[in-house]
């Protein structure tokens, strides 16, 4: 069990995003992480269909900040 | 070439160099001898401030991570969650699903201990960065549970629950 | 009789040295060792794969976001988990953005309204199969001194020997970071 951890808004964090950017006063690079989602369609023969979900990140200054929003995963979706 | 891998000194050595591993597997998993550091479990270990007069402790770790093996007051050494090259010497206030009364630091007032999760404080309650601050820790996270000192002489024997820290952690739920 | 005493006892110490000595291997160099279980899919087979561990990254030292990690499971000591590193101490990162099917279904933003900081000392990991896995998003971020090593490649023995459809022998492949530059 970690250290109690407070969940946080979209707001806090891009508040604090700014203020990062503004302090280090450099550009951030935007980077990706695919995951997936899988589901069986067959059991006995293994076979599984993966969907991919990216997920978004802004790396300022050593640290990631998660972008990932309804739109960025639309696209592979359709 | 041949003279030296013939000769009785190198054969020896090779034999020595040998034992190497024994040792250290012996010393990760079954026992080891640890330095203890800092006021946090005063009067327990390190009574007196002398730099020179640190405790040496016995430690057994050969299934110190397993529940089974683990009991309110034993005294154990984990890995720091929040920094895994430090190690802290705690006392085990709660093992799995007891309900603590917690201090200051921590956000809530009481805690349900998590399976194979343990409550851990310094004697030291004012002076010991433990579960008040971190929350809980993984029993995976314990390196050994110490057994006994055995430096300095003079304090062999000496009895390691004769002042075990606070006396209110477990909630009254749990007591019953 | 001395001397079957005395094979014996030889025996058994060439034995305890050599166990000893790959005991030490396995936990501070190198592990070769059996995964399971469909929380990483596609990356690593339900069964039969066999995955590359090195011990340097113990402690998760040098482990970085994107790489794949054996770490201890921390609600059993007894078990380990491969999981990929989707959140370093001081990140901000969303609890469970996943699960679209539902998503489609209702318009709710929250999952992408629920961050969480990523604590001193403390890794966040999911499984690459979001929909099935038992990770971070359950149990919380994971202390570092949990990590036992990091995953640099694996061999799926569900493949044949010879160039099967990863074209390679006994189905080997580098298990690479993923956290990759997203170009715009």
């Amino acid at each position: 069990m970690a250290p109690a951890t407070p969940v946080v808004d979209r707001e806090a964090v891009a508040a604090t995003l700014q203020a990062s950017k503004q302090r280090n006063r450099q550009e951030c690079e935007l980077k990706a992480l695919t995951q997936y989602e899988c589901q069986f369609v067959d059991l006995e023969s293994n076979r599984y269909i993966c969907r991919p979900f990216k997920r978004l990140f802004e790396v300022c200054a050593g640290t990631s900040y998660e972008t990932t929003a309804q739109p960025t995963n639309s696209a592979d979706r359709s | 070439m041949s003279t030296i891998f013939h000769s009785p000194g190198f054969k020896r050595s090779l034999k020595i160099l040998s034992w190497i591993p024994v040792i250290i597997a012996f010393n990760d998993n079954v026992s080891y001898i640890a330095r203890i550091k800092g006021p946090s479990m005063r009067p327990s270990l390190n009574p007196n401030d002398n730099e020179l007069s640190t405790d040496w402790v016995l430690l057994w770790k050969w299934g110190c991570t397993q529940s089974y093996n683990l009991k309110r007051n034993d005294i154990v050494l984990i890995k720091s969650p929040s920094d895994p090259h430090k190690i802290y010497c705690k006392r085990i206030k709660g093992v799995q699903f007891d309900t603590i009364k917690t201090l200051h630091p921590y956000p809530k007032e009481t805690v349900l201990v998590p399976r194979n999760h343990i409550w851990v404080e310094g004697d030291n309650v004012t002076q010991s960065v433990d579960s008040n601050n971190f929350g809980a820790v993984a029993t995976g996270m314990i390196v050994g549970k110490v057994v006994k000192v055995i430096w300095p002489p003079t304090r062999w024997g000496t009895n390691l629950n004769e002042t075990v820290g606070r006396h209110d952690a477990l909630s009254l739920a749990t007591r019953q | 009789m001395t001397t079957t005493i005395g094979s014996i006892l030889t025996v058994s110490s060439y034995f305890l040295r050599s166990i000893c000595f790959l005991h030490i291997s396995h936990s501070y160099i190198y592990e070769f060792t059996e995964t399971r279980g469909e929380s990483m899919l596609p990356t690593l087979a339900v069964q039969n794969d066999y995955v590359h561990v090195v011990k340097k990254y113990k402690n998760g030292r040098g482990c970085k976001l994107g790489d794949c990690i054996v770490a201890v499971k921390p609600t059993d000591p007894n078990h380990r988990v491969c999981k990929r590193i989707t959140g370093m101490p001081g990140d901000y990162i969303l609890v469970d953005p996943s699960d679209s099917i539902y998503r489609e279904k209702s318009d709710s933003d929250e999952p992408f309204n629920t961050y969480i900081k990523v604590p001193n000392g403390h890794v966040w990991v999911t499984g690459d199969n979001l929909a099935h896995s038992l990770d971070s998003r359950t149990y919380n971020s994971i202390p570092m001194g949990l990590i036992k090593g990091k995953i640099v490649a694996a061999n799926d023995f569900n493949q044949p020997f010879w160039n099967g459809s990863l074209s390679n022998i006994l189905g080997f492949r580098k298990i690479q970071n993923t956290f990759i530059d997203e170009e715009s």
